[in-house]
């Protein structure tokens, strides 16, 4: 007995760090990335809200002038007609995204041989930079020397005007984000549909479940969180849509495929107008946060049957 | 009602082949039991008749139709899955609805179908937990009862009881039997367990390394089992193997062992074919026919008590004959007669009636 405990005193105890000087180090390791945010986050954001509460343009000096800079922008119907141009092309674009998103998830989740090439052929467009999405689209939709009028025009039909009729615009900026961020959806699809146990998508072909019984009870769980995640991230990204409509239409023709970030951007560098931009973003800023707010407690819920275990009784 | 049949099934995965050349009949209403160690491709044989699995080569006949190309939806085959497969976001009975829901039944039937199988498996008071809520044996019940529930052509259970605690396991055994005759639906049942196979199959197919050992009922495959691997598999403790040689000696046939020698007698040698004459074989001897006594007799053999491992009222001993050579037996306590220590003599006596004897290079019966 003694010679137990003897060895088991020699065994070497790990005791929990506690001490003043360990603890100030511990704090000392938030020092940097606190630094960061504070330099590259915190501080912007709040210098563009005091921006937006002055008067002030390049060249001249900025006074105080509260809330006009919003009440000006509020007052001015363009800025309504850009605001709700902006929230149509976030909807549209992401409604389609994910509904192809999905559909096309579920067509490749199936194992066929050749899927590796498909699936990197499919996630292309959405590596590929803003810039040269938008560029080789404008070339695409050419009305004189776009690929797509010349097949319309060769199976007899008129060209479409896709980028300046007031008709065409606003869809050809939706079909270009569709084509570049379905992949997204598709990916998050995948990720999901991956989780699903095959024993239960077998169970479930016994079982003679219909179609809808299987995406509800079977893939539907898996498929949320990651949905959501889509969804959230689709309509932040499309909410603050900058790249598309500048290279491929400008805003035009009018201000009919102006978003708000455009409309910000021509207001800096166009008008030298820099409160009035600085307005415009905080706008974003707001929507963007609202829609947020809806949907990230959504995702934070908990799907049924996946709280904590009670008792099992046995 | 339906029969299955197996006609030559191969199924490979990737390069592995995992059956080979499977050929076995289900009659209607049967309850076949497939048995084997581990990774002996008893559930792809299974996986195979529900249509989950496609198989490389062969048939899969129900009724004396081909349905290699009948999806396994369209099948009617009722599984439990090993792995339980319950749907995580229903309820138990959520579980059960599912598949009569999927069917359109009507509600009567659905809500009637349910309580019976709620009563069969005992879940009662727990239909509105999650499958997470749940045990192992409990799971399984419910894996169980939704194969149950719909009342298909076929049953498929793959080791529906290796989670349930013995008590649960002995009680549920019955009532399956008595259902699956009541029902008489054509089952097939995969275990590992050859106690369950022993008890419940009308019929057992024995399988190791992806192919078919034996195919027949408890009583067959315990009395004559076709090979060596068999022989070990099916008992508890498993059979005694002994190497020896067959001889003729004056015109009896003995069997020669390097520590005795016994005659064979009239029916013994009847069973065994005529070339099963000057070779060496390998005798296996069943421990619960083998005696175990204190005073040698004629044609008994000294040996040691190496182990004693008592049971409720049978007792098996571990005896040593020498070196490396040692004999299972499983006597009852009352016919023992004397309380067995370690280290103890004792006298070993082999009934020859009792003897099985196999090829010593290939392992099949010789008979």
């Amino acid at each position: 007995m003694a010679q137990q405990s003897a060895a088991a005193e020699a065994v070497p105890v790990t005791t929990p760090a506690t001490g003043a000087r360990d603890k100030w180090f511990r704090r000392t390791l938030f020092i940097p990335p606190l630094g960061f945010l504070v330099l590259m986050t915190i501080f912007p954001l709040l210098y563009s809200l005091g921006v937006s509460l002055f008067n002030y343009s390049l060249g001249g000096t900025a006074k105080f002038a509260g809330f006009s800079n919003y009440v000006t922008l509020f007052r001015d119907p363009s800025f309504w007609q850009v605001t709700f141009i902006t929230i149509r092309i976030a909807l549209f674009a992401v409604a389609i995204e994910m509904v192809l998103g999905v559909l096309l998830g579920f067509a490749l989740h199936q194992k066929l041989p050749g899927m590796g090439l498909f699936l990197l052929i499919i996630f292309l467009p959405m590596m590929l930079a803003p810039l040269v999405v938008g560029l080789f689209w404008r070339f695409l939709l050419d009305q004189t020397f776009g690929l797509v009028d010349y097949l319309i025009a060769s199976v007899g039909f008129k060209p479409i005007p896709w980028l300046t009729h007031p008709r065409y615009a606003l869809l050809s900026v939706i079909i270009v984000d569709v084509w570049q961020w379905t992949p997204f959806v598709v990916l998050l699809t995948l990720a999901g549909l991956g989780t699903v146990p095959p024993d239960l998508e077998e169970a479930a072909e016994l079982d003679r479940a219909s179609v809808w019984m299987r995406f509800k009870h079977i893939y539907w769980p898996h498929l949320r969180f990651p949905l959501l995640l889509a969804l959230t991230f689709r309509l932040i990204d499309t909410l603050k849509l900058f790249d598309t409509p500048f290279i491929l239409t400008g805003g035009g023709p009018g201000n009919l495929t102006t978003t708000l970030s455009l409309l910000g951007y021509r207001f800096h560098f166009q008008f030298f107008q820099i409160s009035t931009a600085a307005a415009i973003s905080w706008v974003i800023v707001i929507i963007i946060n609202i829609v947020a707010n809806i949907l990230v407690p959504q995702m934070q819920k908990a799907p049924r049957g996946s709280e904590e275990a009670v008792d099992t009784g046995l | 009602m339906t029969s299955i049949r197996l006609e030559n099934v191969h199924v490979n995965f990737g390069k592995t082949e995992v059956l080979r050349d499977i050929s076995l009949e289900v009659a209607d209403g049967e309850l076949c039991v497939i048995v084997g160690p581990s990774g002996c491709g008893k559930t792809v044989t299974l996986r195979a008749i529900s249509g989950l699995t496609r198989p490389s080569r062969g048939h899969v006949y129900f009724d004396d139709n081909v349905i290699d190309h009948v999806a396994p939806g369209d099948r009617n085959v009722g599984m439990a899955f090993q792995t339980y497969a319950l749907y995580p976001n229903m309820t138990v009975r959520e579980n059960w609805e599912f598949p009569l829901r999927a069917a359109k039944r009507q509600e009567e039937l659905i809500q009637e179908r349910v309580g019976q199988v709620t009563g069969l498996l005992d879940m009662g008071p727990l239909l509105n937990r999650y499958p997470r809520e749940l045990s192992g044996g409990q799971q399984q019940r419910v894996a169980l009862g939704r194969a149950l529930v719909r009342r298909p052509q076929v049953f498929l259970l793959d080791e529906p009881m290796g989670n349930l605690d013995a008590k649960l396991r002995v009680e549920l055994r019955a009532s399956l039997r008595k259902l699956q005759m009541d029902l008489g639906v054509t089952t097939v049942y995969v275990t590992h367990d050859q106690v369950d196979a022993q008890a419940l199959g009308d019929k057992i197919v024995v399988m190791d390394v992806g192919s078919v050992q034996q195919v027949g009922t408890p009583e067959q495959i315990y009395e004559t089992p076709a090979n060596l691997f068999v022989a070990g598999f099916i008992g508890t403790p498993r059979m005694n193997f002994l190497d020896g040689t067959l001889k003729q000696e004056n015109g009896n046939l003995v069997v020669e062992h390097p520590l005795f020698k016994m005659d064979l007698p009239e029916e013994v040698v009847g069973r065994l074919a005529d070339n099963a004459r000057d070779r060496k074989v390998v005798m296996g001897v069943r421990p619960e026919s083998i005696g175990v006594s204190t005073h040698p007799g004629p044609q008994t053999i000294p040996g040691k008590i190496y182990v004693c491992e008592p049971q409720s009222n049978e007792v098996i001993i571990e005896i040593e004959l020498e070196e490396e050579v040692h004999l299972k037996v499983r006597v009852g306590r009352d016919a023992l007669g004397f309380e067995p220590y370690i280290d103890q003599l004792v006298q070993v006596q082999i009934d020859p009636d009792t003897l099985h004897f196999f090829d010593s290079v290939t392992g099949v019966r010789l008979s």
